[in-house]
C-alpha cells in the first residue's frame, strides 16, 4: 500500500499547487505593476514638465528681477546718478531758475550733458551684459513739474543697433532735440581727456560729436518708445510687463530714479523724480536654446494656445496645445505643461511658458517596462520552482520517506531501528521521537521479559525462604549474641594479655639485669674463692673483689626494687581490671598510672601526652573499667590517628561539673569522616582490619562508659582535624 | 634804489594802468555826481525811511568801517533792494581755509542774509581744494559751488580756458542791476591780478595779502646783538668787508644773517636765522611757484611778472607762451632756478629748526611767533593776524603790546635786476563759472559785492589782515594804529607794493603746470636729485604738458629747442650762471622811509 502513495509524491502535488499560485501572483503583480507603472510614468512626466514649466517661469522671472536689480543698482552707482543729476540739470527739462527758461543752451552745456551721455553709456555696459538687457533708455523727466504735462523725452539708449543720445537746443523744450547715433561696433569711448576745461569752451557740441564718430540720425526701431507716457508709473515700485513686439516676445521694465535737483523756488538741492529709465529684456531662441540646455526640455512660448516661439527646430511647426496635455508637431507629438506668465500681479493676456517633452520617450520608457517586466516574471517562475521543488524534496519528501521506512521496519519487528534526524523542523522532531519510541519500545520488551524471568525463580525463592526463615533467625541471632559476648570476651582478655606482655617485659628488664648481676657476683664469688683457697688471693685480689660484689650488690638490689615497684602498680590495675568493685580514685593520678602501663607501647613513638585538670578531682567508680577505656582511647589513637613516625599530640582534660566529671580526650591525628564518624562506636568497625584492630575498642569504650559508667559519650572530629572525645560520667556510681 | 620804478616797462604798464583807472574814476565821478546830487534829494528820506533794525544792528557790528554811517546804509539798502527776488533762496561759495574767510562765514553770510534774505553756505576748505573743485566745476559743468574764492593766479588759466564769467562784461549787461553802485573798482589794491590781458576783469578781489621779508626787530636793534654780528662779519670778511646787522637787501646777507643767529645764542636761548617748510605737499609748489624763482632773479624786467621771461621760467611772447626750457628760451631750468632750489635746501638744512622739514604751509605759518625765529625771508603776512602773533601775551608783542617784528621788503636773489617784481602777493579773488547762469549768477555776484563793500572791508581787514582796498588802508584808524601791523600798513600804502606780484597772465594752466612741482621739488628736498635735475624735470614736465594744451585763447606753442648756450648768452633770461652778491643790509628806518614816500 505505500508504493503507490510514493509513486504521486507529495513534492509534485505541492509543487504544483505552489506553481499555479506563484504564476498567478506573479502575473498578475506584473500586470497590476506594469500598469500603475506607466500611469505613474506618464503623472511623473507629466508633473516633471509641469515643475520644469513653473521653472521656465521662474527664469523668466529672474530675468525681470535682473532688471530689477539693474535699476537698483543704477539708483545706488555714485557715478551713474551723478551723471544722471548732470544730464538732468543740462537738459532741456530743467532750469534753476525761470530767467533761464526759453534760452538757448550753451554750447559748453551741451558738451558737458554729452559727457554725461557718454559717461552714463560707460558706467551702463556692465549692467546690459549681465543682465541681457537687450536696450536700456533713460528719458528726462521734469524735475518739480517746472514744465508741465512734459512726455519724458529720450536722452540715452542702447541697444542692439547701437548708441543713441538726445541733444537739446532749449531750456523748457523739446521741439528743436536731435539724434546722435553710433553703430556699437564703431564706437569706442573716447579718451579721458577729450573733454577737459579748455577743449570744452573751445569747441562746438558738433565738433564733439564728430570726434566720437556719432552721427546725426532719426531715430528708428524703437518708435513706441520715443516718447512714452509715464503718467501710469508709480515712483516707488518698479513696472515689469511681458509683452509681443513684431512677434518677438520681451520683459520691459520701467522706473522712475529720483535725483538730486536744486530746486527753482529754493535753489536747495532736492530729491524730485527726473529720469525715467526703461530696460527691455528680448526673448529669443538663443535664450529659450540656453533655458532648453539648463531644463533637458524643449522650451516656449504660447499665445492663445499657439506656440509662436520655442527652441524647436524650426520645421517642427507645433500645432495649438490640446486640453489632454499634448501638441501635434509635424514630426512628432509632445506632452506639454504651460504656465501663465504673471509680472507685477497682473496677468499678461494670453502668453504662456510652455514646456515640451516628446510623447516618444514615454512610450519607450513604458514598451521597455513592459518586457522588463515579462522577463523579471519568467525569471522568478523559473528560478521559485526548482527552489520549491528542492525545498519540497528536501523538507518534506526525504525525511517523510525514512520515517515511512522505519516504520515499515519496526512493523516488521526490528523494533531497534533508528532513522535519521535530518532537520530541526517538525520533521526532525518527528524523527527524534520516532526513535524514541522505537528504542523505548525496545527497553520495555526486554525487561518484560526478564521480569517474567525472575518473577518466576522470585516465586520459588520465597516459598523457600518462607519456610526456613524463622528458623534462621532464631538460629543467627543466638550465634550473634555469643559471638559479641565472645569477641567483647576476648577483646578484654586481649587487653589483659597485653597488659601482662606490656607487665612482662617491663619486669624483665630489672630482673635480666638481676640475674646478669648476680651470675656476674657469682662468678667473681667462685674467682676469689679459688684464689683464697689455693692462696694465691692478693690483698689487691681482695679489695677489688668486694668493690665489684658491693656494686653488684647495689645494682641487683636496685633492679629488684624497681621490678617491687612494677608490680605493685601493675597489680593495681590489673586487680582494678578484673575486679569490677568501686572505689574512690584521684582520676588524674589514676590516669598517669595507667599511662605508665602503656609505657611500652607508648616509648616506641614520639607522641606527647597532655594530662590537664584539677588534680583534686575524684571518683567513686570502677577504675579498672575506667584504665580500659582511657587504654583503648589512647590506643585508638595510638593506633588509628597517627600515621607512623608522625609525633602527635594527646590531650586530656578532666573538669568536674556539679556531680558530673568531663574527661576531655583528644588527639591531632587525621580525624574521621563524617561517615565513619557515626559508626565509630559500632561494634567491629575499624578502618585498620589486618594491622592488629579488632573494630572492637570504641564499642567497649561506648558500652562501659554509657552502662558501667552510666555516663555519656560524644565524638566529634572532621577528617585531617584530630578527634574530640567527651565523657560525662558521674562522680559517684553508688549515686546513680 | 632798488625801489624806484625806474624802468621803461614799469612805467608803461603803469601809464596803462592809469589810463584804465583815469576812465574808471571820470566814470565814478559821473556816477557819484549823479548820486551826489540824488543823495541830497534822498538822503532826508533815506536816514528816515530805511530805519531797518537788521541794518542797523550790522552798522554797529561793522564798526570801524572806512565809510561813514549814512554811506553803509546806502550801501546796505542797496543790497537789501538788488537781493529782493532771491529772498529766502541758498546760494553756496567756497573759499581757502585762512582767517579772513572763516570771519565771512561766521559773520558776513549771518549779515548778508539778515540783510539780503539769502542764505549763503560759505564753505571752507584747503586751497588745493578749492583749485580742485572750480577745475571739475569747469570740465565738466557740474554745479559744485555758485561761487568761488580763487586766487588770482589762475587767471592766467581762466584767461585762456574761458571758463568763468567775464565780470566786466557781465557788470556791463545782465550784472548790471546788480552791480553796486557802491562798489567804487578803483578803489581796490591790486585790481590788475584779476584781469586779462585785454583788462577785462575776470575775477575781484576778496582777500590778498603780500609775501613779505619778517624779522625781530627788537634783537635786530639790540647794540650788544649788533656788536656780535659786527664781529661774525669781520670774522668772515676782514675789516673792511664787514657791515652791520640790518634789514638784508640780498640774499647774501640774508644768509650772514640766518648763519650768525642760528649759531649765536640770545640771551641763552637757542635761536634760528631761518625758517621755511619742506614737507612734501602740494603747499611746497605754492613755495616755489609763489614767486620764490622770481625773487632769486630767475626772469625778466618788467611787471607785474617779468617779459618775456616770467617768475616761473616761462617764456611768453605776445600772449603766447613758448616754453620754459633753456633749450626753449626759458628759464625753469636755468642757473637762476637752480640757484633758488639750492638756496631753498642749504638754508632749510643749515638754519632753520629741524622740525621745518615735517612742515607743510599750514604748519609754519604761525611758527615764526614762538620766539625762537630771528627772520624770515618768505613770510605770508596773513598769518600776521594769527592769534599767536596777537594774543596778549604772545612773544610777539612787547610790553607796550605792539610787534615785536617788522615786515620789510624781500631780499634779492644774486640774478635780481633792477626793474623785476620784487616779491609775492596775491588776492583770492571772487570767480564765477560760466554754467552758473541767471539768478544764481546775481545772487552769488551779490554775496561777492557784499563780501568786498567798502562798508565791512575795513572790519575785515583788522580780523584778517588781508586788504583788497585803499580805503582801509588809508581809513584814519588804521593809519592811527599801524604800528600794530609791524610795517605792513607803509607796505600796501607805499608804490612800490605793485612790485609784488602774483603769479599772473602767463602760467597758461595753473592747476595743470602747478602738479608738477612739489613731487619734483620733494625729491631734491630729499637729495634723491640734484637741484639741476629737479629743474629739468620740472622744465620739461611743464614743457610737454604746455604742448598738448588745446585752449580757447593764447594757447601755448612751443619754440624749438636751441643749445642751451644760446639762450643763456642772448640778452635777458635765461641767465649765465653768477657770482656771489656782496652782502648789504639798510637799517629798517632808513628803508620804511622809502615806503613812506
Amino acid at each position: 500500500m505505500n508504493k503507490t502513495i510514493q509513486k504521486i509524491g507529495i513534492s509534485r502535488q505541492v509543487l504544483l499547487i505552489v506553481l499555479l499560485v506563484i504564476v498567478l501572483i506573479t502575473g498578475g503583480m506584473s500586470v497590476m505593476v506594469s500598469v500603475s507603472s506607466f500611469k505613474n510614468l506618464a503623472s511623473i512626466t507629466l508633473n516633471e514638465l509641469d515643475r520644469m514649466s513653473k521653472i521656465f517661469v521662474s527664469q523668466l522671472q529672474t530675468l525681470k528681477t535682473d532688471a530689477d536689480k539693474s535699476i537698483k543698482d543704477i539708483e545706488s552707482h555714485t557715478l551713474l546718478i551723478e551723471q544722471l543729476e548732470q544730464i538732468t540739470n543740462l537738459g532741456p527739462y530743467y532750469y534753476s531758475d525761470m530767467s533761464l527758461l526759453g534760452e538757448k543752451i550753451d554750447e559748453s552745456d551741451k558738451i558737458y550733458g554729452l559727457e554725461a551721455q557718454l559717461k552714463i553709456v560707460q558706467a551702463l555696459k556692465p549692467f546690459q551684459t549681465a543682465h541681457h538687457l537687450t536696450s536700456i533708455s533713460l528719458y528726462s523727466l521734469s524735475p518739480f513739474n517746472l514744465i508741465s504735462d512734459a512726455k519724458p523725452v529720450l536722452s540715452v539708449r542702447m541697444d542692439k543697433q547701437g548708441i543713441w543720445l538726445g541733444a537739446f537746443d532749449t531750456k523748457g523744450s523739446v521741439d528743436n532735440r536731435h539724434y546722435y547715433f553710433n553703430p556699437r561696433d564703431n564706437f569706442n569711448f573716447p579718451e579721458s581727456d577729450i573733454f577737459n576745461v579748455s577743449s570744452v569752451y573751445q569747441l562746438t557740441a558738433n565738433e564733439f560729436y564728430k570726434r566720437i564718430q556719432f552721427i546725426k540720425t532719426e531715430p528708428s526701431g524703437f518708435e513706441d518708445l520715443l516718447l512714452p507716457d509715464a503718467t501710469k508709473l508709480n515712483a516707488d515700485a518698479m513696472n515689469s510687463v511681458f509683452l509681443i513686439q513684431k512677434g518677438v516676445p520681451k520683459i520691459r521694465t520701467q522706473a522712475i530714479i529720483n535725483i538730486s535737483v536744486s530746486n527753482p523756488d529754493t535753489w536747495e538741492a532736492e530729491q524730485t523724480e527726473a529720469i525715467l529709465i526703461v530696460l527691455e529684456q528680448e526673448i529669443d531662441k538663443d535664450q529659450l536654446l540656453s533655458i532648453k540646455q539648463q531644463l533637458g526640455m524643449d522650451v516656449g512660448l504660447a499665445r492663445q494656445d499657439k506656440i509662436f516661439l520655442s527652441s524647436l527646430p524650426l520645421d517642427e511647426d507645433v500645432q495649438l496645445l490640446q486640453s489632454d496635455k499634448t501638441v501635434t508637431g509635424k514630426t512628432q507629438s509632445f506632452y506639454y505643461a504651460s504656465q501663465d506668465i504673471v509680472f507685477s500681479n497682473t496677468m499678461q493676456v494670453g502668453i504662456k511658458a510652455v514646456v515640451l517633452s516628446p510623447i516618444s520617450i514615454l512610450a519607450n520608457l513604458t514598451q521597455s517596462l513592459f518586457t522588463h517586466m515579462a522577463l523579471l516574471a519568467i525569471f522568478a517562475i523559473t528560478v521559485a520552482s526548482v527552489l520549491i521543488y528542492w525545498a519540497v524534496r528536501r523538507l518534506v519528501n526525504l525525511p517523510l520517506s525514512q520515517l515511512m521506512t522505519g516504520v515499515e521496519k519496526i512493523s516488521a519487528g526490528e523494533l531497534d531501528h533508528q532513522v535519521k534526524v535530518l532537520s530541526k523542523n517538525e520533521f526532525g522532531q518527528l524523527a527524534y521521537a520516532f526513535n524514541n519510541m522505537s528504542s523505548e519500545l525496545d527497553k520495555k520488551t526486554n525487561q518484560l521479559k526478564s521480569y517474567a524471568a525472575s518473577l518466576e525463580s522470585s516465586n520459588l525463592e520465597l516459598k523457600r525462604y518462607q519456610t526456613t526463615l524463622e528458623e534462621m533467625v532464631e538460629q543467627r541471632t543466638s550465634t550473634l549474641k555469643s559471638a559479641q559476648k565472645q569477641l567483647i570476651e576476648s577483646e578484654k582478655m586481649a587487653s589483659l594479655g597485653e597488659l601482662v606482655a606490656g607487665v612482662a617485659h617491663e619486669i624483665n628488664t630489672p630482673v635480666g639485669v638481676g640475674v646478669t648481676a648476680a651470675s656476674f657476683l657469682k662468678d667473681e664469688t667462685n674467682n676469689i674463692n679459688k684464689k683464697y683457697l689455693s692462696n694465691s688471693m692478693t690483698k689487691e685480689d681482695f679489695d677489688e673483689y668486694l668493690s665489684c660484689s658491693l656494686q653488684t650488690t647495689d645494682m641487683i638490689f636496685s633492679n629488684l626494687q624497681r621490678a617491687t615497684e612494677l608490680v605493685k602498680s601493675f597489680k593495681q590495675v590489673a586487680v582494678d581490671q578484673t575486679v569490677e568493685d568501686h572505689r574512690l580514685f584521684s582520676v588524674i593520678s589514676y590516669i598517669e598510672e595507667v599511662l605508665l602501663t602503656l609505657h611500652p607501647r607508648l616509648k616506641k613513638t614520639q607522641h606527647i601526652i597532655e594530662l590537664t585538670g584539677d588534680r583534686g578531682i575524684e571518683l567513686d567508680s570502677f577504675p579498672g573499667s575506667f584504665s580500659q577505656i582511657v587504654t583503648n582511647l589512647i590506643m585508638n589513637s595510638v593506633i588509628h590517628a597517627f600515621d607512623e613516625g608522625v609525633a602527635g599530640c594527646i590531650s586530656m582534660h578532666i573538669e568536674r561539673d556539679d556531680e558530673q566529671v568531663i574527661i576531655i580526650y583528644a588527639d591531632n591525628g587525621i580525624g574521621v569522616d563524617t561517615e565513619n564518624l557515626a559508626k565509630i562506636f559500632d561494634p567491629f568497625f575499624t578502618t585498620k582490619r589486618g594491622y592488629g584492630g579488632t573494630g572492637l575498642g570504641m564499642h567497649i569504650v561506648y558500652n562501659l562508659v554509657t552502662q558501667q559508667f552510666k555516663g555519656l559519650i560524644k565524638c566529634e572530629s572532621h577528617l585531617g582535624q584530630g578527634v574530640k572525645f567527651t565523657i560525662t560520667i558521674p562522680v559517684s556510681i553508688s549515686s546513680v | 634804489m632798488v625801489w624806484n620804478i625806474s624802468d621803461k616797462l614799469s612805467w608803461c604798464f603803469y601809464a596803462k594802468l592809469l589810463k584804465y583807472y583815469f576812465i574808471r574814476i571820470h566814470a565814478l565821478l559821473l556816477a557819484s555826481f549823479i548820486a551826489l546830487s540824488l543823495g541830497v534829494v534822498t538822503s532826508v528820506s533815506a536816514t528816515t525811511a530805511t530805519n531797518d533794525p537788521q541794518i542797523e544792528a550790522w552798522i554797529e557790528k561793522f564798526q570801524p568801517s572806512a565809510i561813514s554811517k549814512v554811506d553803509m546804509r546806502k550801501e546796505f539798502a542797496w543790497f537789501k533792494s538788488a537781493s529782493k527776488p532771491f529772498r529766502g533762496k541758498t546760494i553756496k561759495s567756497v573759499a581757502e581755509d585762512i582767517k579772513t574767510h572763516y570771519w565771512e562765514r561766521e559773520v558776513l553770510a549771518q549779515a548778508f542774509f539778515d540783510i539780503t534774505g539769502i542764505r549763503v553756505e560759505h564753505s571752507v576748505i584747503g586751497e588745493g581744494a578749492v583749485v580742485e573743485a572750480i577745475l571739475e566745476q569747469m570740465s565738466t559743468g557740474k554745479n559744485i559751488y555758485d561761487i568761488y574764492v580763487n586766487d588770482a593766479d589762475m587767471v592766467g588759466t581762466h584767461l585762456r580756458v574761458n571758463g568763468i564769467v567775464n565780470l566786466s562784461h557781465y557788470m556791463a549787461g545782465k550784472g548790471k542791476s546788480y552791480t553796486n553802485p557802491y562798489l567804487d573798482l578803483p578803489d581796490f589794491l591790486n585790481l590788475e591780478f584779476g584781469q586779462d590781458y585785454e583788462g577785462n576783469q575776470l575775477q575781484l578781489p576778496d582777500q590778498q595779502f603780500a609775501n613779505l621779508y619778517w624779522f625781530r626787530h627788537d634783537w635786530f636793534v639790540r647794540p650788544d646783538i649788533k656788536a656780535k654780528f659786527r664781529t661774525y662779519t669781520e670774522n668772515k670778511y676782514g675789516k673792511a668787508a664787514a657791515y652791520d646787522l640790518g634789514v638784508p637787501i640780498n640774499w647774501a646777507a640774508y644768509e650772514d644773517i640766518a648763519s650768525f643767529f642760528t649759531s649765536t645764542p640770545i640771551d641763552g636761548n637757542k635761536v634760528y636765522g631761518h625758517m621755511d617748510y619742506g614737507k612734501k605737499s602740494p603747499s611746497l609748489g605754492w613755495r616755489f611757484t609763489d614767486s620764490w624763482l622770481s625773487i632769486a632773479g630767475v626772469g625778466d624786467v618788467g611787471l607785474p611778472n617779468g617779459s618775456p621771461v616770467d617768475e616761473w621760467g616761462i617764456r611768453v611772447e605776445d600772449k603766447i607762451p613758448v616754453g620754459s626750457s633753456v633749450s626753449r628760451g626759458g628759464a625753469t631750468n636755468g642757473p637762476a632756478a637752480v640757484y633758488a632750489l639750492s638756496k631753498y635746501i642749504e638754508w632749510l638744512n643749515r638754519y632753520a629748526p629741524p622740525e621745518a622739514k615735517t612742515w607743510r604751509w599750514v604748519d609754519s605759518g604761525p611758527q615764526a611767533a614762538r620766539g625762537d625765529i630771528a627772520q624770515h625771508i618768505f613770510q605770508y603776512v596773513t598769518w600776521l593776524s594769527h592769534d599767536d602773533f596777537t594774543r596778549k601775551g604772545s612773544p610777539m608783542l612787547n610790553a607796550k603790546g605792539k610787534p615785536v617784528w617788522r615786515v620789510a621788503p624781500t631780499p634779492h636773489g644774486r640774478y635780481w635786476e633792477k626793474g623785476m617784481k620784487v616779491g609775492y602777493q596775491d588776492a583770492g579773488s571772487w570767480t564765477i563759472p560760466k554754467n552758473v547762469k541767471g539768478q544764481k549768477r546775481a545772487a552769488a555776484w551779490l554775496w561777492a559785492q557784499f563780501c568786498v563793500s567798502k562798508s565791512v572791508t575795513l572790519k575785515k581787514f583788522l580780523v584778517g589782515g588781508t586788504p583788497i582796498r585803499k580805503s582801509t588802508i588809508n581809513a584814519e584808524y588804521v593809519q592811527k594804529n599801524k604800528e600794530d601791523w609791524g610795517g605792513m600798513i607803509d607796505f600796501y600804502a607805499s608804490p612800490d607794493e605793485r612790485k609784488w606780484t602774483d603769479s599772473g597772465l602767463n602760467v597758461p594752466h595753473y592747476p595743470i603746470l602747478s602738479r608738477i612741482w612739489w613731487p619734483n621739488l620733494t625729491r631734491a628736498i630729499k637729495g634723491e636729485i640734484t637741484p639741476q635735475r629737479a629743474m629739468d624735470e620740472i622744465a620739461y614736465e611743464q614743457d610737454r604738458l604746455m604742448s598738448k594744451m588745446k585752449l580757447a585763447k593764447y594757447s601755448p606753442i612751443l619754440n624749438e629747442p636751441r643749445t642751451r648756450e644760446f639762450w643763456l648768452n642772448s640778452e635777458g633770461s635765461p641767465k649765465a650762471e653768477r657770482e656771489r652778491d656782496i652782502p648789504a643790509t639798510m637799517p629798517y628806518e632808513d628803508l620804511i622811509k622809502r615806503w613812506e614816500r
